[in-house]
């Protein structure tokens, strides 16, 4: 075999090998993004539940339904989506495996949520709202020209600043009652 | 005739001018969740004259909450002991929001007038 022959089935093999771990990688980040996936986890049970009860989590008229990543890994761009991906499945198969996830004050946590909920993901679906000249509800108009001057003038807020219970119905913080109630009802 | 025509110039000028929102909202403070989304104070108000501006109304607070009945969904894992505020054996939904909040004075919990709320309830927001 010349050395020319070498390096055209070299590539081949190269070639076929990089587009089966692509295709292998897609299928895998694909299939562990949605309510199933992550309510399979016990800590994820109070978020998978009440995502349902959501319009995003199917509650709607039209049988639409988003999944997790959508809202939660950035989708500005595949490189920082699989990062996070990554970064957070690997977080997440320690935590949930080796640590003991009920002693995490999830109730708490629910203020961090403009860490883990991305405007991007809002925006990929949502993409003329910020835009829009007439609503239902007029507020809505102000509310969102404020986001968008924000924006401009680099001292932004995001839309879950405003939106706290999206995605979840209001009912988040009711679902994680029934594990760890912030009261004891003791009446007086 | 001068000065008069100053006057009229200078109120027409400054009827339109805005206020310096930031100062107004260092003294007119508002509520840690309300002040981290940088409201100025016509996102609630009407117009430029704080000197005009009116107390606002619950359909006010509900034109971004939603409704009484989504503010009290929020609360629910409180139905089972009748304790959820926006909901209660009192008021059902019909509380006004401004029994217990306030925005730029402490708000207070109309509950605890009758009520010893410390196992029930939080500080009202």
């Amino acid at each position: 075999m010349n050395k020319k022959w070498f390096i055209v089935i070299l590539l081949a093999i190269g070639g076929l090998l990089g587009t089966g771990a692509s295709l292998v990688t897609a299928e895998i980040a694909h299939s562990t993004g949605d309510a199933a996936f992550c309510g399979s986890c016990h800590s994820m049970e109070p978020m998978a539940n009440t995502f349902k009860l959501d319009v995003h989590g199917g509650n709607n008229s039209h049988g639409f339904v988003a999944q997790c990543v959508d809202c939660h890994l950035p989708q500005d761009s595949v490189v920082s989506y699989m990062l996070d991906k990554t970064k957070h499945g690997i977080n997440d198969v320690f935590v949930e495996n080796f640590t003991n996830t009920d002693e995490i004050d999830w109730i708490a946590r629910r203020e961090e949520r403009e860490r883990f909920v991305f405007d991007s993901g809002c925006l990929s679906c949502h993409q003329e709202l910020l835009d829009r000249k007439d609503a239902e509800n007029p507020k809505s108009l102000q509310t969102h020209a404020h986001y968008k001057n924000q924006l401009a003038s680099g001292d932004p807020i995001q839309c879950v600043s405003c939106h706290v219970t999206v995605g979840h119905n209001g009912m988040l913080r009711s679902e994680l009652n029934k594990r760890h109630p912030e009261y004891s009802f003791k009446s007086k | 005739m001068l000065t008069l025509l100053l006057t009229v110039t200078a109120s027409w000028v400054y009827a339109d001018a805005e206020p310096d929102w930031k100062s107004l909202a260092d003294e007119y403070t508002l509520k840690p969740h309300h002040q981290k989304l940088k409201f100025d104070c016509v996102m609630c108000h009407q117009g430029n004259d704080p000197e005009e501006f009116e107390p606002l109304e619950s359909e006010n607070c509900l034109s971004c909450h939603g409704s009484a009945k989504k503010v009290a969904d929020r609360l629910q894992f409180m139905d089972p002991n009748h304790t959820n505020p926006h909901n209660s054996f009192h008021d059902g939904l019909s509380l006004d929001c401004y029994e217990c909040h306030a925005e730029h004075e402490p708000s207070t919990n109309l509950c605890a007038d009758c009520h010893t709320t410390t196992s029930w309830m939080g500080k009202v927001p």
